[in-house]
C-alpha cells in the first residue's frame, strides 16, 4: 500500500483485487438480459411510430411524414407551401385551396425556424428527383433568416442536429440503433399510435385539409416569432442566400413554378435587411425565372392582423392567403399548364 | 462506475436545463418555482461532482488503484460539521490540514478558533473563483460552522455525542432536513452568475413571489420523480457503509435488477443528449 504525504492526493495503490464477489457473472448476465428485454419492448413500442422519432418535434414529424406518404402514393399536392414560420403562420392552405378556381390540393410544409441552412436539409431533398413535385411551390422566408447571426444559427442547430437531418446527409450514430434512447422523445407518438391520444400540438398539425395551420402556431413556441425577429447583424449572408438559388435551380430542373413571397411585417428596424433581401431576390429571379411577391408592406393588412412584428395572426393569414389566391396563384398555375402544353408539343415534334 | 454514470448522465444532466433557466432569469419565476429549482440544483451539483468522483474511482479500481472516498452521502448529514466531513472530502481535508491547522486550529483560544474557521471557509470559497458570490458562499459556511461550534461549546457536548443523540427517530430526520436547507441556501450564491442574480433568486423565495412568467414547477414530471426516487433509494442502500459497497452485498439477482434499473434509467430518462460538461471543470 502506498500513501502520498498530501491528503488531497492520498490513495492506496496497487491493491489488486482477488476474485470478483459471489454471483458477479450471474448478476452481469441477468443485467444484460433485462436491458435486452427493455430494448426489445421499446422496439415493439416504436414499431408503429415509424420514422417520426427522427424529427425535431412531433408536429413536424406528422407534417413531413404525411407529405412523404402523399408523394409516395402518387397523390402529391398541386400547390406546396414551404419555408420558415412565416410560411407556416401567414399562409392558410385551406383558404388558398378554396379561393383558387378548381380548388387545388394545397399542403403546407413550412415549419418554425426552418431557416436557409435547415431548409436545405429538411425541405430541398423533398423536391428532388426521388419525389413527385407539385405544380406550384410557394416559398416564404423571413429576411432575418438570411442574416448569419448566433440566434439564427442556434435555431437552425436544433433542426440540423435531428436524426432526420443527420440521416438525410448519410450520418448515423450509435443512438440511431438503440431504441431505448429515443423512447422518451417518442412517448407522445407512442401514446398516439397505441391509445389514440393526440397531444394538442400534434392534433393541430398540418394536413392539406387543416382548417388553418396558423391556428396551431398562434402561441409561437420557443423557436417562434419574437426570437426569430431579434437578430444582431443586418447583412444578408451570401452562403444563406445560395439556398434560394438552389431552389431556383430545382424549380427549373423539375419543372415546377416557384413563387417566393417576402412576408408581411410590421417592424421597421429590419427594413435594410428586407430591402437587401428583395433586391437580391429580384436579381436572382432573372437567372432562375421564379416569381417574387414583395408583401412586406401590404396595404390590405393593418396592425390588428399581426400577432407580432414578423407573423400574421389567424385573421391576417386568411386575408393574405385570399389575396394571394385571387391574384398570383391562378396565374402561375395557368402558366404551369401552358409550359406543360408547350413541352408536350415540343416532344411530339 | 455505473453509479457515477447514473448520477452524472442520468440525474445531473437531466436536471440541468430546468435549473439553468431559473438561474438565468430568477426575476421571471415564482417563489415556489425558484425553491423547487434550488432543491434540484442541490441534487444536480451533488450528482455532477460525486458522479465524477465515482466514475474516476471506478475507472481507477479497474486498473487496481483504490482512490480515496470524496463524497459520503453528504445530504444525510445531521449538522454542518458532519456535512463537511462528507462533502468533497479531499478539499475539506486539504483545507483542514493546510489552512485551518497551520492557522492554529482550535488550540489558540475560542476567538481565534472562530477566526480560523471563517478564514478557512472564506479561502475555500475563493478557491472556487474570484467572485463575491463564492466569498459569500464560503462566508456562510464559515458562519454555520462557527455557530455550530458555539452551540456545541454552549451545550458542552462533543460532536460525537451529538451524533449519537441525533439517532432519535423524530429529531434525526428534522436535523438532516434542516442541515440540507442551510446548505441549499448557500448554493444560491454558488450557482448565481452575479450577486444581483443571487439576490433576485433569494428575494423571490423569501418574499414568495407569486407572479412568474415561467410555468411554475412545470419541470416536475414522472421523469424527474423517477430519477430522484432511484437516487434516494441508491443513497439509502449505500449509506452506512464506508466503502459504499451496499450494492455489492445484495444477492446476484437483486444486484442484476439494480444494475439494469440504473442502465435503463440512464438510457430512457437521462440527459445524455445534452452533453453537459462537469460543473467542477470550471474550477
Amino acid at each position: 500500500m502506498l500513501k502520498s504525504l498530501s491528503s488531497i492526493f492520498s490513495f492506496e495503490t496497487l491493491r489488486l483485487n482477488g476474485p470478483p464477489p459471489a454471483g458477479f457473472y450471474k448478476a452481469i448476465l441477468f443485467t444484460l438480459a433485462i436491458v435486452t428485454l427493455g430494448e426489445g419492448v421499446s422496439r415493439f413500442l416504436l414499431a408503429h411510430v415509424g420514422r417520426n422519432w427522427e424529427y425535431w418535434t412531433p408536429e413536424v414529424a406528422v407534417q413531413f411524414e404525411e407529405y412523404r406518404h402523399q408523394t409516395e402514393s402518387g397523390q402529391s399536392p398541386e400547390v406546396l407551401i414551404i419555408g420558415d414560420s412565416t410560411g407556416l403562420c401567414d399562409l392558410d392552405p385551406l383558404v388558398i385551396s378554396r379561393c383558387v378556381p378548381g380548388g387545388p390540393n394545397v399542403y403546407n410544409l413550412a415549419t418554425h425556424a426552418n431557416f436557409p441552412f435547415a431548409f436545405r436539409s429538411t425541405t430541398l431533398p423533398l423536391l428532388g428527383s426521388q419525389h413527385r413535385v407539385p405544380r406550384l411551390v410557394i416559398a416564404s422566408f423571413s429576411p432575418d433568416g438570411f442574416v448569419d447571426s448566433a440566434r439564427v444559427r442556434r435555431f437552425e442547430e436544433k433542426i440540423l442536429s435531428s436524426a432526420y437531418c443527420r440521416h438525410s446527409s448519410g450520418r448515423f450514430v450509435a443512438t440511431d440503433y438503440v431504441s431505448l434512447l429515443r423512447l422518451l422523445n417518442a412517448l407522445p407518438l407512442i401514446k398516439s399510435a397505441y391509445w389514440g391520444k393526440r397531444d394538442s400540438a400534434q392534433a393541430a398539425t398540418n394536413s392539406n385539409d387543416s382548417p388553418s395551420i396558423a391556428k396551431s402556431t398562434e402561441g409561437a413556441g420557443p423557436s417562434g416569432a419574437r426570437d426569430e425577429a431579434e437578430i444582431e447583424s443586418k447583412e444578408i449572408s451570401s452562403d444563406r442566400f445560395s439556398v434560394v438559388r438552389e431552389l431556383g435551380i430545382l424549380s427549373k430542373a423539375r419543372g415546377f413554378k416557384l413563387l417566393i413571397v417576402v412576408p408581411p411585417r410590421l417592424t421597421s428596424s429590419m427594413d435594410e435587411v428586407c430591402a437587401e433581401y428583395v433586391r437580391q431576390l429580384l436579381q436572382a429571379k432573372e437567372d432562375y425565372g421564379f416569381t417574387v411577391l414583395d408583401a412586406s408592406r401590404s396595404a390590405f393588412l393593418s396592425e390588428v392582423n399581426f400577432k407580432d412584428n414578423a407573423h400574421l395572426n389567424q385573421d391576417g393569414a386568411r386575408i393574405f392567403s385570399k389575396e394571394l389566391a385571387r391574384t398570383v396563384v391562378p396565374v402561375l398555375l395557368a402558366a404551369f399548364e401552358t409550359s406543360v402544353d408547350i413541352g408536350k408539343q415540343a416532344q411530339r415534334r | 462506475m455505473l453509479i457515477g454514470f447514473f448520477k452524472k448522465v442520468g440525474v445531473a444532466d437531466a436536471l440541468a436545463p430546468a435549473v439553468d433557466i431559473r438561474f438565468q432569469n430568477p426575476g421571471a419565476c415564482s417563489g415556489a418555482d425558484l425553491l423547487g429549482a434550488l432543491y434540484l440544483f442541490a441534487v444536480q451539483i451533488y450528482c455532477d461532482f460525486s458522479g465524477y468522483t465515482d466514475i474516476a474511482r471506478g475507472v481507477s479500481k479497474l486498473m487496481g488503484i483504490e482512490l480515496s472516498l470524496n463524497f459520503n452521502h453528504p445530504y444525510f448529514a445531521w449538522n454542518i460539521t458532519e456535512f463537511w466531513r462528507r462533502w468533497h472530502i479531499s478539499l475539506s481535508t486539504w483545507l483542514r490540514d493546510y489552512l485551518y491547522i497551520p492557522l492554529g486550529g482550535n488550540r489558540k483560544g475560542t476567538a481565534k478558533t472562530y477566526r480560523n474557521l471563517m478564514l478557512t471557509m472564506l479561502l475555500g470559497g475563493l478557491w472556487h473563483g474570484a467572485s463575491w458570490t463564492f466569498v459569500v458562499w464560503g462566508g456562510l459556511h464559515g458562519l454555520y460552522l462557527s455557530l455550530h461550534k458555539y452551540w456545541l461549546d454552549l451545550k458542552g457536548n462533543s460532536i460525537k455525542s451529538t451524533a449519537s443523540s441525533a439517532m432519535n427517530a423524530i429529531v434525526f430526520p428534522l436535523k438532516v432536513i434542516f442541515t440540507f436547507h442551510l446548505v441549499a441556501l448557500t448554493w444560491i450564491f454558488f450557482r448565481a452568475k452575479s450577486f444581483d442574480v443571487a439576490w433576485s433568486y433569494l428575494s423571490g423565495i423569501v418574499l414568495w413571489r407569486q407572479a412568474g412568467a415561467a410555468d411554475s414547477m412545470n419541470y416536475i414530471g414522472i421523469r424527474i420523480v423517477l430519477l430522484l426516487a432511484a437516487l434516494f433509494g441508491l443513497e439509502l442502500l449505500q449509506e452506512g457503509n464506508r466503502e459504499q459497497t451496499g450494492l455489492l452485498q445484495l444477492n446476484w439477482m437483486a444486484r442484476g435488477i439494480c444494475y439494469a434499473t440504473l442502465i435503463l434509467l440512464i438510457l430512457v430518462f437521462g440527459g445524455w443528449s445534452a452533453q453537459i460538461p462537469f460543473i467542477y471543470f470550471q474550477f
